[in-house]
């Protein structure tokens, strides 16, 4: 099943960083609900199969300083969520580049 | 005269005038107050990841805030948000929000937000104010 989510960030690179967390904390709210007085430590880097929500691909408008691109992900049970994003996000940073509109002021932060 | 000297002398310590053979007891020195308010004020240079997905926000942050989170404000005119910590100081997130989607988050009234702790990551279920 396909998700549709928004993705909203201050730069390319904080995408990289953070959205493998992101994912997760969405996974632990859906999968196990979430309660008021409740604090969820967890790692961020873990491995698709245990979280159903990148068990179909993830289809993201995502939001850089303002500028709408499309992300699609696409899980790969060999590989933890922190590298699934970054190749998605680098085909994203290499289509921001290539784009006949690009400005150099809307460089992604690398 | 001799005598009205007497009596001034009784009268004065009653009047509050000092004496010089009184002895000053000195009170104990207050103890230096530590400072207790570690929660972080003003604009905070951190990355900011939102995600949503319908009703469910998840908004991460990479900063490690020594105090205990309280709630999260949006000042939806100013578009910035703030998180108010338990000891009442506020730090400034701004917002990468963009002013055409807010409209997606005007019914919520809690988000999901990730911060470091130590080496850690842990995630929060803090209300959301938003200020039209």
């Amino acid at each position: 099943m396909e998700s549709q989510m928004n993705i909203y960030t201050n730069s390319i690179a904080a995408a990289e960083k953070l959205l493998p967390e992101a994912f997760i904390g969405m996974a632990v709210v859906k999968e196990n609900g979430f309660t008021d007085d409740q604090i969820v430590a967890f790692v961020p880097d873990t491995k698709v199969p245990s979280f159903d929500i990148l068990s179909g691909p993830i289809s993201a408008k995502l939001v850089v300083h303002g500028q709408t691109t499309a992300l699609a992900i696409a899980p790969d049970s060999n590989a933890s969520i922190g590298q699934i994003v970054t190749s998605a996000l680098n085909a994203v940073s290499n289509d921001i580049m290539e784009s006949s509109s690009y400005s150099p002021t809307q460089k992604p932060k690398k | 005269m001799n005598l009205i000297s007497k009596l001034l002398n009784k009268i004065k310590p009653l009047l509050g005038f000092s004496n010089k053979n009184a002895v000053n007891v000195a009170r104990p020195a207050k103890p230096a107050e530590e400072p207790t308010n570690i929660g972080v004020n003003g604009r905070i240079d951190a990355d900011i990841v939102v995600l949503r997905d319908h009703d469910r926000v998840i908004i991460s942050i990479d900063y490690d805030f020594k105090d205990v989170l309280g709630w999260i404000e949006w000042d939806v005119h100013a578009n910035k948000l703030d998180l108010v910590q338990k000891s009442g100081s506020v730090a400034e997130l701004g917002s990468v929000i963009p002013a055409n989607d807010v409209h997606d988050f005007a019914n919520l009234n809690k988000v999901f937000v990730i911060t470091r702790y130590n080496q850690e990551k842990i995630m929060h279920n803090l209300s959301l104010v938003i200020r039209n």
